[in-house]
């Protein structure tokens, strides 16, 4: 059992119906549904930005556009995740502080 | 994108393509038939073309998000259908000076730089879309 502070956190997936949580150094595994932890995440700056994904906005240093619809994230460890085009409109919305 | 956002995007090219096209026949009706007189109702091609051409766009509507391949194969199709239905929809003026294979060749060439050119732009609008979320994501960061 481990104990990782929210602010370590860059982001949370869901892969075969397992969540991980990602920081810069490790990745946990979690029981947790990525439903429940979106709903008790959403104070702290994350936000659902694919069906399997929630990111935490603190960590990511620049938005570019991806091939197809969506855009691509660029954290501040260099890895990029997707932000696909369903949550474009959240994303706006959060950073303008609208509740999403 | 929503149904609602993709329509949108479809009218916005809608009067791109009716500029290019416009602009297009200008420069090569100059060059191979500048002799041609045209008529008030020769105004409405430019329309009646990219209204034509705004139909196969479709393809590139995806209600799930597609994979880069995925958007690739699609919009090769769509410039494959927008070649298939302005080729069938123009054909050479009575005074064209070259041959028709040449006519057809460079019509199918004109709508490859007018697809780029729409390509292009609308890359530039999504570039410019990023920098301004970039913006405001460092001015949440910064203000919490």
């Amino acid at each position: 059992m481990y104990e990782v502070a929210v602010s370590d956190i860059l982001y949370i997936e869901t892969v075969d119906n397992k969540s991980f949580v990602y920081t810069q150094k490790n990745v946990y595994e979690t029981k947790q549904k990525l439903y429940e932890l979106e709903e008790m995440l959403k104070e702290k700056r994350f936000l659902r930005i694919s069906k399997s994904m929630l990111l935490n906005l603190m960590k990511v240093s620049s938005i570019k556009p991806a091939l197809n619809s969506g855009f691509t994230a660029e954290l501040i460890s260099g890895e990029q995740v997707v932000i696909t085009r369903k949550y474009v409109a959240d994303l706006k919305k959060a950073l303008k502080r609208e509740k999403v | 994108m929503t149904l609602k956002e993709f329509i949108l995007s479809r009218v916005q090219v809608f009067f791109v393509l009716v500029t290019l096209i416009l602009f297009g026949s200008a420069v090569y009706g100059g060059i191979y038939a500048p002799q041609q007189e045209l008529h008030y109702y020769h105004l409405f091609s430019p329309i009646i073309i990219a209204a034509a051409c705004i139909l196969p766009t479709c393809v590139t509507y995806f209600k799930k998000e597609p994979t880069p391949l995925q958007y690739i194969i699609r919009q090769i199709i769509e410039l494959i259908l927008i070649e298939v239905i302005v080729m069938f929809l123009v054909s050479p003026p009575p005074k064209y000076s070259g041959s028709e294979i040449k006519f057809y060749v460079g019509i199918g060439i004109m709508i490859l730089i007018i697809y780029m050119i729409i390509e292009v732009v609308s890359w530039l609008k999504k570039y410019k879309q990023a920098i301004k979320l970039t913006e405001q994501l460092k001015t949440f960061q910064t203000a919490e």
